[in-house]
């Protein structure tokens, strides 16, 4: 599976999101130039955000604070370079700088509307059984250390590559596998026994994959 | 290889998109070995669902159509001003990790120089009893332009001998720590009072006391392949003999032992 058929929420990768000449009009004290700049990042930044807080509002002062740092220190980013790294970086940091200041971690109400609303067209059996796994899930995201979150965002949500979610989150290729590793090794320790092994379906693939 | 350990390899493999034609082995364990499928296909189901489960976390959602005036008023506020708490406390992790960072570093050079403390008395120093270096010890005094106390003398300059011979004679750091006297206490007018009563053989104890009790504690550094060992006599003997006597040989016994 190579990283180019992984499913991606993020529309463009880092290395092919080039800021052009936004970062020198931006350093020219263009206004419309920054504009552009945060329509053209806002979404990951925003998709981030919200990922880590899971909380719209949150997510969206984290998304404003995060440009509007990002124009005041405009004289020290590098127009050759994607911004989108250092974006993202700055608003892990300012994500998880504002859920630790929660005191505690309040189900949003969000969730909880969607929650009650079931989908009919479902049959009612499996609906309980992938609520129930995804729930487990969404806790064990939540429980997972902040370093692992943020791979797993990263690397599974945005479905940047090994080696941009490394840079993003300022560590090396190996690091990251780890934290992928252990993330993937402790949501699977949160499941049910007897939700650990649904094998259906491994095998036809893999004699696929064999051939 | 054992199944475990494949296994293991085909995940890490799986996972990251590092399948190829080194993986073949592996792909053939798993046509028979019915536990690895099944690891392997949990794996892929969980990463499935935690695709699921993140996706459905931003699912739809976009910054409000706001947000862009919400930028533009924030840029209008006042630009934070870093806190003081954070400052100092960035400032006290900054201090912190530097002392240690010298603490480390001096210990791994007395390691690596394979040097050991030991306190020395400037009596035994000057009269060759003790360490079997013979080391300048004098300690620095506040004529020499630095405290007495957390001196280095060899590095302090204040030893009388030239450098070339400290290094013949010595291979020894001292380090001149004294006693620290408090402040105010006539210190140097005690000394120099007592020094020429110390080699007038008639000078009575009481002159004396003064002495020893301000008497500089000398600390040297010395190379551990340099301890000083005594012999039964009770004379100190270096390990570090003179190259024109006859070695001992290894097997013969050493009738030394180490100092305390």
């Amino acid at each position: 599976m190579s990283n180019s058929q992984r499913g991606r929420s993020a529309p463009m990768p880092v290395a092919e999101q080039h800021a052009d000449d936004l970062v020198e009009r931006m350093q020219g004290d263009d206004l419309d130039a920054f504009e552009e700049f945060f329509n053209a990042y806002k979404r990951p930044i925003y998709a981030t955000a919200l990922a880590i807080t899971r909380d719209p509002f949150v997510a969206e002062e984290v998304l404003q604070d995060c440009f509007v740092k990002a124009y005041r220190v405009r004289e020290r980013l590098d127009p050759g370079r994607s911004p989108l790294p250092w974006l993202q970086r700055v608003a892990i940091n300012m994500c998880y700088s504002r859920v630790t200041k929660r005191s505690a971690a309040v189900e949003p109400l969000t969730n909880l509307i969607t929650n009650l609303v079931v989908d009919l067209a479902a049959r009612p059996d499996q609906v309980v059984e992938s609520r129930e796994v995804l729930d487990v899930l969404q806790r064990g995201i939540d429980a997972l250390p902040p370093k692992q979150q943020t791979a797993i965002i990263l690397y599974y949500l945005h479905g940047y590559s090994l080696a941009e979610s490394a840079e993003i989150a300022e560590c090396n290729v190996g690091t990251m596998k780890s934290r992928l590793h252990y993330a993937l090794k402790a949501l699977r320790a949160r499941l049910p026994v007897e939700r650990r092994l649904p094998v259906t379906g491994a095998r036809p693939a893999l004699r696929r994959v064999i051939r | 290889m054992t199944c475990r350990r494949i296994c293991r390899e085909l995940l890490w493999q799986a996972r990251f998109g590092e399948l190829g034609p080194g993986s073949a082995p592996h792909l053939e364990h798993l046509t028979d070995c019915r536990a690895c499928r099944d690891e392997l296909g949990f794996d892929r189901a969980l990463v499935r669902q935690l695709r699921t489960a993140l996706a459905a976390r931003v699912e739809g959602a976009s910054p409000s159509p706001q947000a862009w005036e919400g930028v533009l008023a924030r840029m209008a506020g006042p630009e934070p001003r870093p806190s003081r708490l954070r400052a100092w406390s960035t400032m006290l992790v900054a201090r912190l990790r530097f002392g240690s960072a010298m603490a480390g570093a001096t210990l791994a050079i007395v390691l690596a120089l394979n040097v050991e403390v030991v306190p020395v008395r400037p009596s035994d120093a000057s009269s060759g009893v003790g360490p079997a270096t013979t080391a300048p010890s004098r300690p620095l005094t506040l004529a020499d332009g630095f405290p007495q106390a957390a001196t280095s003398a060899p590095y302090g300059g204040a030893t009388d001998a030239p450098p070339a011979a400290d290094a013949a004679e010595a291979p020894a750091l001292t380090v001149g720590v004294g006693n620290h006297e408090p402040e105010g206490l006539p210190m140097r007018a005690t000394t120099a009072a007592a020094a020429p009563a110390a080699e007038d053989e008639s000078s009575t104890t009481v002159a004396a006391a003064p002495v020893q009790a301000w008497e500089p504690l000398t600390v040297r550094l010395v190379p551990a392949d340099a301890a000083v060992v005594r012999a039964p006599s009770g004379e100190p003997v270096s390990e570090e003999a003179p190259s024109d006597e006859e070695p001992i040989p290894a097997s013969t016994p050493l009738p030394i032992s180490a100092p305390s």
